[in-house]
């Protein structure tokens, strides 16, 4: 099962100046369990194939043995780092099916609970990408530091830190407990001086943007051929983001710009998700202020769930990309099929032709600047 | 001197004029004292249970305070922190680490995936628990523990470390 | 362009599509957008002439759906076009279940189906032609079974009955 020869039919033979040199599966850098076998000529990597599944959970499989509601405890754990949007994904394809009726109050928690997390989730990748390049501090701050601030808000919202089945079929699972919405408003405004920090000691530090500037350059066509989407596909240039072009929920209701640069190289793509915790940053001001009264939950039967026979896709913009659900439903209990359109499992694909023509350490670079999590590759 | 008047080490202090203070101390609590003020575990995260371990890192819950250092390279680590779900494609790897691993070495199971298959029991490649393939010292319950739950773990782990050699030798007096 | 004009375009030079609608009125098709369904051998003629000439130049997911009790597989495209995401269309292809179904490879035209593509064969079985690299992608080779059938009996490995390695041996005792 580790070795085998499996995906040697995509590289010829190694010559007698190359190397095959082998990352992972358990290596500081892969950001999990992946395996990264690559082939090189001296420093410049000439070839890269990837060997997935090490934390294949068949998900998949799973959903068609537990009920509707049972089942969002396990697209947390996808996605483990935007566990929010995971929940909401699910919940909007569901209730496709049974066309039931949101509360505005409840919608207003998911774009509040489903911001905060992009942010947490960003907060991790620039703490993360800083310590792949060598910059140990940045993630004190940015996961040590403002993540732990959000986890804090999560916590006492609904209980848990990273997997948290909030965001349930129908609503959301609790209302926010006294002085909530004023604490988020001052993590709002701590936020937004953090970045600068963030700024002064990362973004544009010299020896970052060395590391990163012009480094593993994604074109633009390559980007759409490989159905590349989320923050990796509008630092190439496309300025595709779901919750201005193809609103779900009540994101049509606040004004917001979607972050998009246009070289495609490392450093534009760190700079889109630190661009984009602005955004979320000037989302979360909107939507705490309009946060309206009312009930937290739709008309949605509390047990025994049964959708009607059918089938249904929602997508919404996740922090990697567009996360989608595709459920088919006999009438019963369980979902007769439900697919995940996983982001980092297509964004992960065009590594292997990216990594052509880099040095060895510009492929931690590349990696890290894609920001895959291997929970939602492998499913 | 507050390894002594602290009284970490069950020792005896004699006071020598002239020299200062000697304390008389057996071979085998100074080691165990040793081996749990520094437990390096290896950087090894799986899933979702990594984020927390992660967390247990970094400055809030500080795990660096107990002497613990992450290390790359099973060769240098003393402790495997099995932190997320075990696949049946990754089980060889695991075995393979556990064994690069010099002895005195630990195993911690954090996470419901990784001490019984957690939310995926029924799944057709998830390993129901990592103790069907190696030894586990301690099990941190929790879907995913806090990070004082893993900083507990890493306490009851000290306490066991502490009583291995009392251990070694009951065993020795028992089998004569 | 809305549905019906949509689905014009693509009957001019493809006959035999068809919109999918289903025999049960009370059958709920929460997907807005157009669904056709044509014969397996057009699908990748279909996919170039949706590229090249109708704008869809996004393959957002590929997948395959098992109706075992119809004794056939369905395979769900979905396209979109980057400059307008909003309009979707969603392609599918039946595949009846025995005797290894196989379909045309669309990896040439995006590169997003290289690896749906594996995973479909991976948990399906499903073959694609034309494939650079037709191996499985998350599970490993000489997997028993394509689990995702709904007629799939999983073979218990040393992994599921194993014998309990679970009590910790102190260091230096035999």
């Amino acid at each position: 099962m580790l070795s085998g020869p499996s995906f040697e039919t995509k590289m010829e033979r190694v010559s007698e100046t190359e190397m095959l040199l082998n990352m992972g599966p358990q290596h500081p850098s892969t950001h999990g369990v992946l395996r990264v076998v690559l082939k090189l000529d001296g420093e410049v990597v000439t070839g890269a194939a990837m060997d997935l599944g090490y934390l294949h959970r068949g998900v998949e499989k799973l959903a068609e043995n537990r009920t509707y509601g049972q089942f969002t405890i396990l697209t947390d754990r996808d996605d483990y780092l935007c566990a929010m949007l995971n929940n909401w994904s699910y919940a909007l394809a569901v209730e496709k099916l049974l066309k039931v009726e949101i509360p505005q109050r409840a919608e207003y928690l998911r774009v509040i609970v489903g911001e905060l997390n992009r942010i947490a989730s960003h907060l991790l990748f620039i703490g993360t990408f800083g310590i792949d390049i060598g910059a140990f501090t940045p993630f004190l701050y940015a996961f040590g530091r403002e993540r732990e601030m959000i986890l804090d808000l999560f916590e006492q919202l609904c209980g848990a830190r990273i997997t948290y089945n909030y965001v349930r079929i129908g609503g959301v699972s609790n209302d926010v407990p006294d002085g909530w919405v004023e604490k988020a408003r001052k993590f709002v405004a701590h936020m937004r001086n953090c970045l600068k920090e963030y700024d002064d000691l990362l973004s544009y530090n010299p020896i970052f943007m060395d590391r990163t500037k012009g480094i593993g350059v994604l074109k633009k066509e390559m980007a759409i051929s490989y159905g590349v989407t989320g923050p990796n596909l509008r630092a190439s240039g496309v300025p595709m983001d779901l919750r201005k072009d193809a609103p779900y929920g009540i994101y049509s209701k606040f004004q917001f710009t979607a972050a998009v640069r246009q070289n495609g190289d490392c450093w534009d793509r760190y700079m889109v998700r630190r661009d984009e915790i602005a955004e979320s940053c000037s989302i979360l001001d909107q939507a705490l202020e309009g946060l309206v009264a009312g009930e937290i939950m739709g008309k949605v039967p509390k047990a025994n769930l049964r959708p009607p026979a059918g089938e249904s896709y929602a997508q919404l913009e996740g922090a990697r990309g567009v996360l989608g659900v595709y459920i088919v439903s006999d009438g019963g209990l369980s979902p007769y099929r439900l697919h995940l359109r996983a982001p980092s499992f297509i964004n992960l694909a065009m590594l292997q032709d990216m990594l052509k023509g880099w040095k060895v350490a510009d492929v931690v670079a590349i990696l890290g600047s894609i920001d895959i999590v291997l929970g939602e590759v492998d499913r | 001197m507050g390894v002594i008047q602290d009284k970490v080490l069950p020792s005896t202090l004699y006071k020598v004029g002239g020299l200062g203070e000697i304390s008389m101390t057996t071979v085998d609590f100074f080691i165990d004292w040793a081996r749990k003020s520094s437990i390096w575990p290896l950087t090894f995260g799986l899933a979702c249970c990594a984020i927390e371990m992660m967390a247990a890192y970094a400055t809030r819950f500080d795990v660096n305070r107990l002497g613990v250092i992450p290390r790359p390279s099973p060769r240098q680590a003393d402790l495997m922190i099995i932190a997320g779900t075990v696949t049946k494609k990754m089980a060889p790897a695991i075995e393979k680490l556990y064994n690069q691993m010099p002895d005195p070495r630990f195993v911690i199971s954090m996470g419901a995936c990784s001490n019984c298959g957690g939310p995926y029991y029924d799944s057709y490649s998830v390993v129901k628990g990592v103790d069907r393939i190696i030894p586990v010292d301690v099990y941190i319950p929790g879907c995913p523990p806090r990070p004082e739950a893993l900083l507990n773990a890493i306490l009851a782990l000290q306490n066991k470390i502490d009583k291995i050699s009392a251990q070694k030798r009951a065993l020795a007096f028992k089998a004569g | 362009m809305d549905k019906v004009a949509l689905l014009q375009k693509i009957k001019e030079r493809f006959p035999d599509a068809a919109e999918v609608v289903s025999a049960d009125p009370k059958f709920v098709r929460a997907i807005d957008d157009l669904q056709v369904k044509v014969p397996g051998a057009q699908v990748k003629e279909l996919a170039g002439h949706l590229k090249q000439n109708l704008g869809f130049d996004f393959l957002n997911f590929l997948t395959a759906v098992d109706y075992v009790k119809e004794n056939r597989f369905e395979v769900v495209y979905h396209f979109l076009r980057s400059s307008q995401p909003a309009l979707q269309l969603v392609v599918k292809v039946d595949l009846p279940r025995d005797g290894g179904p196989t379909l045309p490879s669309l990896s040439g035209l995006f590169s997003a189906a290289d690896w749906q593509e594996r995973e479909t064969f991976d948990l399906f079985g499903i073959g694609f032609d034309g494939h650079p690299n037709p191996k499985r992608i998350l599970l490993w080779e000489g997997y028993p079974g394509w689990p995702l059938r709904k007629d799939y009996v999983h073979t218990a490995d040393k992994y599921d009955n194993g014998s309990e390695i679970g009590t910790p041996k102190l260091p230096g005792v035999k």
